[in-house]
């Protein structure tokens, strides 16, 4: 595949290197800001949500005390910035930052608990950690590896709000035979 | 704009029964659903807008994103549950991605009615088709107020 900034960062190497990575943790990081009403309207406009948690500020306070966030936006909120000025950059996950030999990634499922509401102006934190790395399977879309993280995120009061399981399969797009 | 006006759901657990079914929901899949996706979820991976890249990974098209699949799901479980159900819990197969062009169609229903410590839950599950057949499923865990008032707990 011609080279493309995926912004996955994707490191490589053997499954051996990618084993010893199970169990290994992040350090706690913030979601780049406090939870934005705006990120919530441009979701709910995305999949057509007219939930009034979402959309209706005397309900949702009513309800909820406040305007709540999609479940579905957890993830979102620790996706990172692709510039910064002067700063780090980081993935989106620590999934591709494991050595393994595939060239692309696609996602395959997800596990997603949900503890406590998440409201409008909250801030979160994250830590995510490496669950296991499969041996090499095939699938349609090439060789590769299963790689299963966890992302916990905490409120700024220090209450874990979520929990968030993914599988990403990291696969080799052209089979090695047919490389240049 | 206001969305919808549409009058909130009030679904409680003492009515629901296996097999219930949910309300189909159809969507089309256009490159712009597919930009406003990488905006919403704040996700540039380049297969969710980089046709080429897309076809470089084995992918018919530019397809959509698990997160958009996370909304999607919510959404039609949430128009079922109402407003006021916790999701407690969503799991997610992908199957084969939804690219440009794709119509999608939902079929869901109500696996189980169960009370776990003292929570009053449904496990739901729903199917996404289009015309290449299933495309991913999901299966949401719902709390759902009980009929006599009781406060739905969150964990």
């Amino acid at each position: 595949m011609a080279y493309v900034d995926t912004g996955l960062h994707l490191q490589y190497g053997s499954f051996e290197e990618a084993r010893a990575w199970i169990g290994s943790e992040t350090p706690p990081r913030d979601c780049e800001d406090e939870i934005e009403r705006s990120q919530i309207k441009y979701f709910c406009s995305l999949v057509e949500d007219g939930n009034p948690s979402y959309w209706d500020e005397e309900w949702a306070r009513a309800h909820w005390g406040g305007i709540l966030a999609p479940p579905g936006l957890l993830f979102v909120w620790s996706m990172p910035l692709l510039w910064r000025p002067g700063g780090e950059m980081r993935p989106p996950t620590i999934a591709t930052q494991i050595p393994l030999p595939g060239d692309t990634v696609i996602n395959v499922s997800t596990d997603s608990r949900f503890l406590r509401p998440v409201l409008a102006g909250d801030r979160l934190s994250f830590v995510e950690r490496v669950i296991d790395v499969s041996a090499e399977k095939k699938t349609q879309l090439g060789a590769g590896h299963f790689i299963t993280t966890e992302i916990t995120y905490r409120n700024h009061r220090g209450e874990v709000v979520g929990v968030h399981r993914n599988v990403l399969f990291r696969y080799r797009s052209t089979p090695e035979e047919a490389r240049p | 704009m206001s969305p919808p006006a549409t009058t909130p759901v009030r679904r409680l657990w003492e009515e629901v029964q296996a097999g219930d079914v949910l309300p189909e929901v159809r969507m089309e899949v256009t490159l712009r659903r597919c930009v406003l996706d990488a905006a919403a979820t704040r996700d540039f991976f380049p297969g969710h807008h980089d046709r080429d890249y897309a076809r470089g990974q084995n992918v018919r098209d530019v397809y959509l994103n698990t997160m958009f699949f996370h909304g999607f799901f919510d959404r039609v479980g949430g128009e079922w549950a109402g407003p006021e159900a916790w999701l407690a819990r969503r799991r997610l197969d992908m199957v084969a991605p939804v690219c440009v062009g794709d119509t999608m169609r939902t079929e869901g229903r109500v696996l189980r009615r169960y009370e776990e410590d003292g929570r009053a839950l449904v496990d739901v599950e729903i199917l996404v088709f289009t015309d290449k057949g299933l495309c991913t499923k999901a299966v949401l865990t719902y709390a759902l107020r009980r009929a006599d008032g009781t406060p739905i707990r969150f964990a």
